[in-house]
């Protein structure tokens, strides 16, 4: 199982997916969030079974 | 010329002699005078009534806002808010690390060194910047709506140290 805290408005939410379940749902948000696994940004193939990863919004620059 | 005293002190009280132009200039003069004063007072009527509308409607307004629900409201969405903050100060200790954590708690800033090289520094509200000619240049990050600020931040120092170069400089116009 991967657990995914994903930071949105108003907190951030917590779920659990397996890792094929994770893999997908983080290709549908690739362009708007950076996926971090321990202060660091990796890339959805990299994930393995037990991480713990946070799905940060790409921010906008003015 | 005469002398006149009371409590207040000694005046001299003079008389001036009016010719009949001037009797009659004066009076023209006081006529107009009236006239205008009438007029200001007409405007001012108008003007007491409509602030006195607008008053109304604000009074109006803001006993709608201070209903029972709409306090209910306030209460729900200030204590959502600040258990989102909790939630985000604990998550953002979590990914930082101790040490980065409370350098942003004490300190009230942090800097850091992002993928191009270049130098950084965030504060605890959320302002990064570029360390330029040993000046630090404040960079320009649109901040989502209803973002938490600790979220924020963790975000802004993620973004900033993986993609430096999508944030330009904060120019003053």
């Amino acid at each position: 199982m991967i657990k995914v805290k994903r930071i949105c408005s108003l907190g951030h939410e917590e779920t659990e997916y397996s890792l094929e379940e994770a893999r997908k749902v983080l290709a549908e948000g690739q362009g708007r969030y950076l996926i971090v696994k321990d202060n660091k940004i990796v890339n959805a193939a990299s994930l393995e079974d037990g991480d713990e990863i946070v799905l940060v919004p790409k921010l906008q620059g003015g | 010329m005469s002398l006149e005293f009371d409590s207040q002190g000694v005046f001299i009280v003079e008389k001036r002699f009016l010719s009949l132009v001037q009797i009659q200039n004066r009076k023209h003069h006081i006529e107009q005078r009236i006239i205008r004063v009438r007029d200001e007072i007409a405007e001012l009527r108008l003007k007491i009534g409509s602030e006195e509308k607008k008053l109304q409607g604000l009074e109006l307004e803001l006993k709608q806002l201070s209903t029972p629900e709409v306090n209910a409201y306030i209460m729900k969405l200030q204590k959502e808010r600040a258990e989102a903050h909790a939630k985000a100060l604990s998550l953002m200790q979590e990914v930082l690390g101790k040490e980065l954590f409370s350098g942003l708690q004490d300190k009230k800033w942090c800097s850091f060194t992002a993928k191009d090289g270049g130098f950084y520094k965030i504060t605890s509200q959320g302002y990064v910047f570029r360390r330029i000619n040993n000046e630090w240049k404040k960079l320009c990050i649109i901040r989502p709506k209803e973002l938490p600020l600790p979220d924020f931040v963790l975000s802004a120092l993620i973004n900033v140290r993986e993609n430096p170069k999508k944030y330009n400089l904060r120019y003053r116009r």
